[in-house]
């Protein structure tokens, strides 16, 4: 359908094209030609989607047909149903995998889809029918399996996504529902999903391992101990840390042949767990900090300590991730040009700031003032990371990442906006100064791209 | 288009998620044919939910272990596994000791293995000390509109629950009787 729309596309463009001499009548037919060909060969989508929700829709009427009659059922004759229903549709899916068009391979990994619905949906009504009443995430644990082995065997990359997905939802009922505060099995099975994805370039598979990990590093915030609150606060630091590392390993990617491919949407989805996991520094609580505004008269800040101390093992997570990012920002700048530009340079010189600023942190007393200043400067740096990313974004020509910016910034801006700890004249100024600053970051960037483009027509007369 | 030996690779994959499932069966089938067969108190109570199908949800008498009626360890942590020693009362089996670990016991007994719940336990309106346990016998599916007569019997009527354990403490639903009827009995198919 694509293939078409491009075609009319061609169509309608090729004759201006032909008139201001960019391209011959004769590289016209061929282009036609070439492009007419693969609009043929290209996949139906309309009737390849209407089929496989027509194939749905069947197998949910059978469904609700057998439900309507499961009591009267014996056992047999629902076992016979249960396996039936999922022997057929991974039969369909080999049949559609083995076929050569691109149509019937979309059907045959629908299929595989609805094999491993099939055996998930399976999973719980066997222990339905058998009364069995273990521990449940086990049950998602099995069908998550269940999809790992069609990944590693068959190859499929719905799979991928739907046992990734089912991973993070063990994981989350084993941290959420039995107190497992750090679930560390998930990474076995997040890894072993997550390899074939990078191996096999797969994007959608790829983006789906890292928005799990993501949640598997939220839950971990969400469901800390209560005796030992205040470490979220260093949990964050982690968090931000493996955020910027995988952002600035997707950098990397891009001169490794085999994951080039992967690189965008590396970067691009760590860079949103990055600014997700920052935002929370913006809350003044997180730092130990009251809630309430600072001149809060009942508010002793000469006897305030720290809510919580980093352990030992926190900070040697710190300093593993710190190192980890600082190594590839290195990379990312030794890489960039040969001629580093002040962007470039900027963008080292915040990197570093940012890891000694975390590094220092769990080494200070823990007095107010060290609390306040290390709000200060976390936030002030977030803030400049947030305008280098815009620049950034802007010169690289990456959109992404000056919308991601963009958004951090207004949620940023919201949030301060709401808390109670900043009087309103201060919070008045902050948001006042952030918009000038926007808009003088805005002009700059348009006088600059604007003289670019004088200087390009110029050279070109 | 998909290699052959692709294809051969999904039947293995079907294969192997067939004999997960039925692996499930076998080995709830395995502690209901291996198991002793036990008869347990039940204090039915709850209605039913809506993404499960029609099922009673039942309570033991053996679910709230007071610490001054069992002896056995004490510091129980949620989640924790738990063994119970039951012994044959008058009637029904009943607790006799708790335990982290899997006690040696004589013929006369068996040992049910369970999961630590909250501890502390509420008897006739008084907190005592104590731990709530849960052994995986819990739910039992009944066909839709039969589950409210087990949940809440008619006065006279007495649910009690024929309960397989096996010699590792798992345990399984063998039947449900009603005034010492079997009113479900469990099979294989």
């Amino acid at each position: 359908m694509w293939d078409r729309a491009y075609l009319n596309r061609l169509r309608k463009d090729l004759p201006d094209w032909i008139e201001k001499g960019w391209v011959t009548p004769a590289g016209e037919a061929a282009i036609l030609g070439e492009a007419e060909t693969r609009a043929a060969q290209g996949i139906h989508v309309i009737p390849v989607a209407l089929a496989v929700i027509g194939a749905l829709t069947l197998g949910a009427g059978i469904i609700l047909f057998f439900a309507a009659n499961w009591d009267e059922m014996p056992k047999i004759a629902k076992l016979i149903v249960l396996f039936g229903a999922m022997w057929i549709a991974y039969a369909i899916a080999g049949r559609g995998l083995s076929g050569s068009a691109r149509a019937s391979s979309v059907i045959g990994h629908a299929m595989l889809l609805l094999g491993i619905i099939l055996f998930g949906a399976n999973i719980q009504l066997i222990a339905q029918i058998y009364h069995i009443d273990a521990h449940y995430p086990n049950g998602v644990l099995m069908w998550s399996l269940g999809a790992l082995a069609l990944v590693w065997l068959v190859p499929s990359q719905p799979a991928a996504v739907a046992g990734i997905a089912l991973a993070a939802l063990w994981s989350g009922m084993e941290t959420l529902d039995f107190g497992h505060h750090l679930h560390w099995p998930f990474l076995g099975v997040w890894a072993l999903f997550a390899a074939p994805a990078l191996y096999r370039g797969w994007k959608w598979a790829t983006c789906a391992a890292l928005v799990a990990l993501g949640i598997w590093c939220f839950t971990i915030i969400v469901d800390w101990p209560y005796d030992q609150r205040g470490a979220e606060f260093w949990l964050l630091h982690i968090f931000v840390l493996l955020g910027a590392v995988l952002h600035l390993a997707g950098v990397a990617m891009q001169d490794i042949p085999r994951l080039a491919a992967l690189s965008t949407v590396v970067r691009r989805t760590a860079l949103i767990g990055l600014l997700f996991a920052a935002h929370f520094f913006i809350y003044v609580g997180v730092h130990g900090l009251p809630w309430f505004s600072w001149n809060f008269d009942e508010f002793d800040a000469e006897s305030w300590r720290r809510a919580s101390s980093a352990s030992t093992g926190m900070i040697a997570f710190i300093a593993a991730f710190a190192t980890a990012a600082l190594a590839l920002a290195a990379d990312r700048y030794r890489r960039a040009t040969a001629r580093h530009s002040k962007r470039d340079m900027a963008g080292a010189a915040l990197a570093v700031l940012a890891v000694a600023v975390m590094l220092v942190d769990p080494f200070l007393p823990g007095h107010y003032g060290d609390a306040v200043f290390i709000y200060v400067a976390i936030n002030g740096l977030i803030f400049a990371l947030l305008i280098w990313l815009v620049v950034d974004g802007y010169r690289s020509g990456e959109r992404f990442q000056v919308y991601c910016a963009f958004v951090a910034y207004g949620a940023g801006m919201i949030a301060v906006y709401f808390m109670e700890f900043f009087t309103l004249m201060s919070r008045s100024l902050f948001v006042m100064g952030g918009g000038a600053v926007l808009i003088a970051g805005v002009y700059m960037l348009e006088r600059q791209r604007r003289q670019k483009d004088a200087a390009k027509a110029g050279g070109a007369s | 288009m998909m290699k052959k030996y692709r294809v051969y690779l999904l039947v293995l994959v079907v294969v192997l998620q067939t004999a997960a499932l039925m692996g499930m069966v076998a080995v709830k089938h395995r502690t209901l044919i291996t198991g002793k067969p036990i008869l347990l108190e039940t204090e039915p109570i709850d209605p039913r939910s809506l993404f499960r199908g029609d099922y009673v949800r039942l309570n033991y008498a053996i679910s709230r272990l007071a610490y001054t009626e069992v002896a056995g360890d004490r510091d129980f942590k949620l989640h924790d596994p738990v063994y119970v020693v039951l012994r044959k009362g008058e009637k029904f089996w009943q607790a006799v000791s708790v335990h982290h670990q899997m006690p040696a016991h004589g013929p006369d007994s068996v040992v049910i293995r369970g999961e630590a719940q909250y501890p502390g336990i509420w008897v006739d309106g008084e907190s005592r000390e104590g731990i709530n346990v849960r052994y995986g016998i819990e739910y039992y599916f009944v066909p839709e509109g039969e589950g409210m007569a087990l949940e809440r019997p008619a006065d006279g009527e007495e649910v009690t629950m024929l309960i397989a354990v096996d010699e590792k403490g798992d345990s399984a639903i063998k039947a449900v009787l009603v005034n010492g009827e079997v009113r479900y009995k469990e099979k294989l198919f």
